[in-house]
């Protein structure tokens, strides 16, 4: 943390108007297994990024070697640059003033003192799971990983502030060795050893391999789809979290700068953004420019209220910081979800199901990351999906490619909201029945 | 800044070995990295970022009783030496295996450096803004065009390896590349275009091209993109270009044939070895140094010498991808496929730079004959994803055109394919004698939670089923 002060106090000694630090240090152990552990990794990061500003002219150094020649070097560096570079019309300054959220369950002490021996255990014994009750598959990949990390961050304007947390998560992929190709796979990422059932996991994804051993596409069509809440709170993530980041939006990358208190989604529809959620994935008490984590409302029943903010968006649009910046050590901050949350509804995925004469139950798909936010299209592979007729599972299905616009799909096509809130990283979703999608198949 | 010579005199590796052995390692190896890039980004005729980083530090891998354990860290005082090698013993003690047990090679002295004219780093700060500036503005062609970024990304790399088997190996290697978005708008539609060019060698690189023509294509091509329509959903017969034949190799078969993979159960290709998987037309290699462009991988971090795998041979699966543990559990040699992300992580079974040889047929020769098809150029493409369990793969194409009577008519858009690679192999009836081989600076391989850098290319390609999505 020294090295943090020592680079601002250089920095502005230089001729720098304003300085900032942001240093991360990460212990983490990562076990990646198979049908036996593989290897074992421990690894220590840590790295420091310095900003430095004259005037509106900016530069930014990082580095991972922390001594003295390497810190001086990089303020030397930085100064030049900053020196030199043309102006950022649109910057203001540095977060003046730091601040702290209330946040619980962010920070579990077991992993002070984990014990390797226990953890091959329950590797070993999730590994014996997945075949129990004579299941024929083979678990091809697993990895379990529990991650110790600290955030700090500091500026001219401000003491330093740290932050300490605890990530731990655990994904198991099993394949069918009978009866031909299939595979399944179950993953959790939460913060608390407690919260992480490995074993649970592997079971499920045995299963899953399983159920799905025949699969196959079918023909193109358009029919209703419902998605599992893992899934939709994944591409959720991606459609959704792209148009509200302000930089999007400040650049033109978004159409949303035209949409505020405008009524994107149906009445049913909620979402807030919340850094200060209990147990949440990406809770933290102040974001990566020291600013407090807050309670955001994004939709309001349908109607387009809030958009995230860091400090440079905020100031530049003339408003505060939501506290969503975001980086990592050798990065300039950028404003993304912490946690996102579609509010849940209270149909269970059973029932969905049951009350949908034909249609298409999603659990898995691939290359849904490459659906393109700034259009709203949204195309993925099934790799894991159910047909429903009259309300039951029929036929496993993989190898077909849905295609929507989740903008349409947000305003018209959400039938039916669950009430099973789970999360795919830092988003959080209910299963969710869509009215309609594309279907291209055989 | 701290040189690497610096930083390596520092550790002392020889003596960290020697200190292995008598804890009780029946094989250790040491990896040091020192990666320096600097990524400057204009955006909207504006310097948005200049940001540098020096990226070191170093990774110790221990055998003990045939159990693998690694550690790593960055800090480079005399105690964390030691602690780091406490740590890597007490990961291989905690657990039973025998992924340490090693094929056997030769030991081997390795010391390569890519040469270069004019190293980026020492190009003035102004120059390489200003270039990046005038690059911008030539991005903005009409008042459609709302956004363009555009990106100067480099890197020098060195790689220092040595182990108890007697081979030491360093490699210091540049990469350089160029990046350019537009996000254009007509009528509330918006869609955006990306496309990059990158290359191992200096900033000569940047200088014998002309940027403004890069730029003023990629909006062109976002303008005409949100202006035309998605194909029909639907299987068809498809075309498709030199890099985008790269990456599908790559992912939807190049992974598959990694033995890790295969040996796990993972892969879809165990126990195929002789079969054939593909039209006598098609062969696949594996190749740690072209004489084409892509990435440099003259040996792995295994220190083993990466020379040509055939891995598909007239459509015959010949051979897997091998580290040496893989290679000892069949009973070859390795083939130099031994590569980690950086010494934070171990190395895995990875390809290096892999293509699809030469065929007979000319562009015009692959249309011929498609009644109804699509052309799928990689340019604008933001990549895809691959299930190796099954096969499945998906891809979004990027620049695509409808092929109607044997002739490219009507430019599309939102063309996404997908499919079971095996399927879709046994599908390709005639390859193009177009082969080029590329490298990105921008963009990595990943694999078990590790991105690093390859090689991939190939002729343009005829498939005669391809299932394409659209709306």
């Amino acid at each position: 943390m020294e090295f943090g002060e020592r680079a601002i106090k250089k920095a502005i000694k230089l001729g720098m108007d304003e300085a900032e630090a942001y240093i991360n240090k990460i212990k983490n152990v990562n076990i990646q297994f198979a049908s036996e552990i593989q290897n074992i990794k421990t690894t220590e990061s840590i790295g420091i990024g310095l900003r430095v500003a004259k005037g509106k002219k900016l530069a930014m150094q990082a580095t991972s070697i922390l001594n003295e020649k390497e810190i001086d070097s990089i303020v030397e560096k930085a100064v030049k640059i900053a020196n030199v570079a043309p102006e950022d019309q649109h910057w203001n300054h540095f977060n003046k003033i730091f601040g702290k959220s209330e946040v619980t369950g962010t920070y579990d002490k077991t992993f002070d003192s984990l014990d390797y021996d226990k953890i091959s255990e329950i590797i070993l014994s999730s590994i014996d799971k997945a075949t129990e009750e004579d299941r024929k598959v083979l678990v091809t990949r697993g990895v379990f990983t529990f991650t110790i990390g600290s955030s700090y961050v500091v500026n001219n304007y401000n003491k330093g502030v740290e932050d300490k947390y605890t990530v731990t998560s655990g994904s198991i992929n099993c394949k069918a060795i009978e009866g031909g190709e299939s595979s399944g796979s179950e993953g959790h990422i939460c913060r608390k050893l407690s919260d992480l059932k490995l074993e649970d996991l592997s079971v499920i994804a045995a299963e899953k391999a399983l159920k799905y051993l025949g699969a196959k596409p079918f023909e193109s069509t358009k029919m209703p789809v419902i998605m599992k809440n893992d899934l939709f709170a994944n591409i959720l993530g991606i459609m959704l979290g792209y148009n509200i980041n302000a930089e999007n939006i400040q650049k033109g990358r978004s159409t949303f700068a035209t949409k505020m208190d405008q009524q994107i989604a149906s009445e049913d529809i909620s979402v807030i953004d919340d850094g200060t959620m209990k147990d949440g994935v990406f809770t933290r008490s102040f974001d990566t420019d020291g600013t407090p984590t807050q309670k955001t409302k994004i939709i309001s029943k349908g109607i387009l209220k809030n958009i995230l903010f860091d400090n440079y968006t905020a100031l530049k649009g003339n408003t505060k910081s939501t506290g969503n910046a975001n980086r990592n050590y050798w990065t300039t901050p950028n404003p993304t979800t912490n946690n996102l949350i579609l509010q849940p509804g209270s149909t269970s995925l059973e029932d969905m199901i049951k009350d949908t004469k034909k249609g298409l139950f999603i659990e898995n798909t691939i290359g849904e990351w490459l659906s393109r936010p700034t259009s709203g299209d949204l195309n993925a592979t099934v790799t894991h999906g159910y047909l429903i007729e009259n309300g039951e599972f029929t036929k496993p299905v993989t190898n077909v490619v849905i295609g929507g616009n989740i903008f349409d799909i947000l305003l018209n096509k959400i039938e039916v909201l669950g009430n099973d809130l789970h999360n795919s990283f830092k988003v959080y979703s209910p299963s969710v029945k869509i009215s309609e999608m594309t279907i291209a198949g055989k | 800044m701290n040189s690497y010579l610096d930083l390596l005199n520092q550790l002392d590796p020889e003596e960290i070995l020697k200190k292995a052995g008598k804890l009780g390692a029946s094989y250790t190896d040491f990896r040091f990295q020192l990666n320096n890039s600097e990524q400057i980004q204009v955006e909207n005729k504006m310097l948005q970022s200049y940001q540098s980083r020096n990226f070191g530090g170093f990774g110790i891998r221990v055998v003990v009783d045939g159990a693998v354990g690694y550690s790593s860290t960055s800090d480079f005082n005399k105690e964390s030496v030691d602690n780091t090698l406490k740590a890597a013993f007490r990961s291989a003690r905690s657990y039973k295996s025998k992924r340490g047990i090693f094929a056997d090679t030769k030991s081997a002295k390795f010391d390569e450096k890519i040469k270069i004219k004019k190293n980026s780093i020492d190009i003035s700060p102004e120059e390489k803004v200003s270039l990046l500036l005038e690059t911008n503005e030539a991005g903005w062609i009409s008042d459609e065009i709302k956004n363009v970024i555009s990106i100067m990304g480099s890197a020098t790399e060195f790689r220092f390896f040595l182990n108890t088997d007697g081979t030491k190996a360093q490699l210091e290697i540049p990469i350089i590349g160029m990046a350019q978005l537009s996000v254009a708008m007509v009528n509330s539609n918006m869609e955006q275009m990306l496309n990059s060019e990158g290359s191992c060698s200096g900033y000569e690189f940047v200088e014998k091209t002309d940027w403004n023509d890069f730029a003023v294509d990629i909006s062109e091509l976002a303008i005409k993109t949100v202006k035309s329509k998605s194909p029909p959903a639907g299987t068809y017969p498809v075309v498709i270009d030199q890099r985008l034949v790269g990456v599908l190799i790559h992912e939807a078969f190049g992974h598959a044939v990694e033995a890790d993979l295969v040996f796990t159960g993972t892969s879809a290709l165990k126990d195929r070895l002789g079969v054939q998987l593909a039209d006598e037309q098609v062969n696949v290699i594996d190749e740690g140094v072209t004489s084409h462009d892509g990435y440099h991988v003259p040996f792995d971090d295994e220190g083993v010498k990466k020379g040509k795998t055939v891995v598909l041979e007239k459509g015959i699966l010949k051979s897997y991808l091998h580290d040496r543990n893989t290679a000892s559990e069949l009973g070859v040699e390795p083939t130099g496929n031994s590569r980690a992300q950086d010494f934070e992580n171990q190395p895995q079974v990875r390809m290096t730079n892999t293509y699809v040889e030469n065929g007979n047929y000319s562009f015009d020769e692959l249309l011929e004959g498609i009644k109804e098809g699509v052309y799928i150029k990689n340019k604008g493409s933001t990549g895809g994803q691959v299930e190796v369990g099954i096969g499945t793969f998906t891809f979004n194409g990027g620049e695509s055109y409808l092929i109607q009577n044997g002739e490219l008519s009507d430019m599309v858009k939102g063309v996404v394919i997908s499919g079971a690679f095996l399927e879709n192999l046994k599908t390709v009836d005639a390859v193009g004698n177009d082969l080029k081989i590329v490298t990105n600076y921008f963009g990595a391989c990943g694999k078990g939670g590790q991105a690093a850098r390859v090689g991939f290319g190939g002729p343009h390609l005829r498939v005669q089923k391809m299932t394409v999505g659209g709306k």
